[in-house]
């Protein structure tokens, strides 16, 4: 303990949290571009942060697929355990928001969950300072959803998949109305766009529309935009403050021996268990969210 | 105290200070921006994830939770199906229960009554019985008294003539002696009857 709380005194607490570059791929002939927040760089950097999204990806491919290969009727053990887990985002996330339409999304729905909920709770673990610990290298890992990449991403992927769907929904509802090919993909579309604004009756409503129209877009752009903002405060907020505590450890111990520093190390331990509580709530929150905009996208008359 | 207090304070000060301004760190890479390759990445993983994991893991799931479902929506109908059932077939036992208990009733009422007419036809018996046996009993006491009074008359007439003979000192011929018993007889019958014989 006193070796990681020294090595975390040396650093700062903000280098836990933002990704690092561990090596880079490629080199591209274009200018490096930058827009607001957005930023493309004329190289791909394979980051601390990417490698997490990776070992996440890689522990979903092992362990799903393994539960899936025979599916117990009565589970028991692991089965017991994952299919309370599968259960609970069914019957509790996904069925009050998508209702009838549930199952078709339940793949889209665990991936997402599963992956967040993964990635925050690897975040919690040491792996960093293991590493470092072990192999002298520091910042190989990190929790990526402590980044805004890496939220951003996310919340790109519900941002296409509700509009997606939406457009789709209409789409299947025009050619139950008699229309087919591009006539019924067209006119599809534009019913989706339309129906993003509440029906106003009237000559009033005419005239909002075009006020509305504009409302709901910004309200379309906002919500993923608050989707990946969420994630990230939550994930970094948490670990900055966990790295600060844990760093105040050899500060206090020099002043007041180890009674403080003492005090301290169970307070990060405690701390660890709300993060835990962090890490699930917001698996959950993001998965709800976007259930509850894809069941809006679904049921546009709800 | 005050001085432990200022200490803290220092301390998070110090820890404040390292961290720097949050939307930039020492490796470049910044808190608040956006790398599109990295959020390109993360998409592209997550698709590639949800494409494999729909086919390899998430279809089979679903596949058994429907079974499941299924499995125990059967069952659940099948039980409420056995549970209705049970229901009328308790209810057919218990009117079939009530039926043998009235029946039971009857069934020991009219024991009853046979018992009672069975009591009375036997103890009518028992007195026509008894009827009947004080009946014979007194007629064969009636024939013994008779007989009995028969041997007492020869006795009294074979008395009587010998009484007579005695007094005559002379033998009676067979007709005189027929006259002379049934005189005896006409007298005797004349007499009242024995107060021992009633």
């Amino acid at each position: 303990m006193t070796g990681l709380a020294t090595m975390l005194a040396t650093g700062d607490p903000m280098q836990h949290i933002v990704p690092h570059e561990i090596f880079r791929v490629g080199r591209f002939h274009f200018e490096p571009w930058s827009w607001g927040p957005f930023v493309l760089k004329d190289y791909i950097p394979f980051t601390s942060h990417m490698l997490m999204v990776l070992i996440t990806a890689g522990l979903m491919l092992v362990i799903f697929p393994l539960l899936g290969r025979r599916y117990p009727m009565v589970p028991k053990g692991v089965h017991a355990f994952f299919d309370t887990a599968f259960e609970f985002v069914r019957e509790g996330v996904a069925r009050p928001a998508l209702r009838d339409h549930t199952d078709r999304f339940m793949p889209f729905i665990w991936t997402m969950f599963f992956f967040i909920l993964i990635n925050n709770l690897l975040g919690i673990l040491p792996l960093d300072a293991i590493a470092t610990l072990i192999w002298r290298r520091s910042h190989l890992f990190g929790t990526a959803t402590a980044g805004l990449s890496v939220t951003a991403g996310l919340a790109s992927i519900t941002f296409i998949a509700v509009h997606a769907v939406g457009i789709l929904e209409q789409i299947r509802r025009q050619r139950e109305h008699g229309l087919s090919g591009l006539g019924a993909a067209g006119r599809g579309f534009v019913a989706y766009w339309y129906h993003l604004v509440p029906h106003v009756p009237g000559v009033l409503g005419v005239l909002l529309f075009p006020f509305l129209f504009v409302l709901e877009l910004i309200g379309a752009l906002v919500k993923p935009f608050a989707l990946a903002i969420r994630l990230f405060a939550n994930m970094m907020a948490g670990h900055v403050v966990l790295a600060s505590l844990l760093m105040l450890v050899p500060i206090l111990r020099s002043y007041f021996d180890w009674e403080l520093a003492t005090v301290t190390i169970v307070g990060c331990a405690v701390y660890c268990c709300l993060e835990l509580l962090v890490a699930l709530i917001q698996a959950y929150i993001f998965t709800f969210l976007t259930c509850l905009f894809i069941g809006a996208a679904v049921s546009p008359e709800h | 105290m005050w001085k432990a207090i200022r200490r803290t304070a220092l301390a998070w000060a110090w820890v404040a200070s390292w961290g720097g301004p949050l939307w930039a760190s020492e490796d470049g890479g910044e808190l608040l921006r956006v790398d599109l390759w990295q959020a390109g990445y993360t998409i592209a993983v997550f698709v590639v994830l949800l494409l494999i994991l729909s086919r390899l893991a998430f279809r089979p799931i679903i596949e058994g939770i429907h079974k499941r479902e299924r499995f125990i929506r059967n069952s659940f109908e099948a039980a409420q199906r056995d549970r209705k059932e049970a229901e009328a077939r308790l209810k057919e036992y218990e009117g079939r229960l009530l039926a043998a208990h009235d029946e039971a009733s009857k069934i020991v009422e009219e024991s009853r009554r046979d018992a009672e007419v069975m009591r009375r036809r036997i103890e009518e018996e028992a007195r026509r019985n008894s009827e009947y046996l004080i009946d014979r009993a007194k007629r064969e006491i009636g024939i013994a008294r008779d007989t009995a009074l028969k041997v007492l008359y020869d006795h009294s007439a074979d008395l009587a003539v010998s009484l007579a003979m005695s007094a005559l000192k002379r033998q009676l011929s067979p007709e005189d002696h027929q006259r002379l018993m049934l005189d005896a007889l006409r007298e005797l019958g004349d007499q009242p009857p024995l107060a021992s014989s009633n």
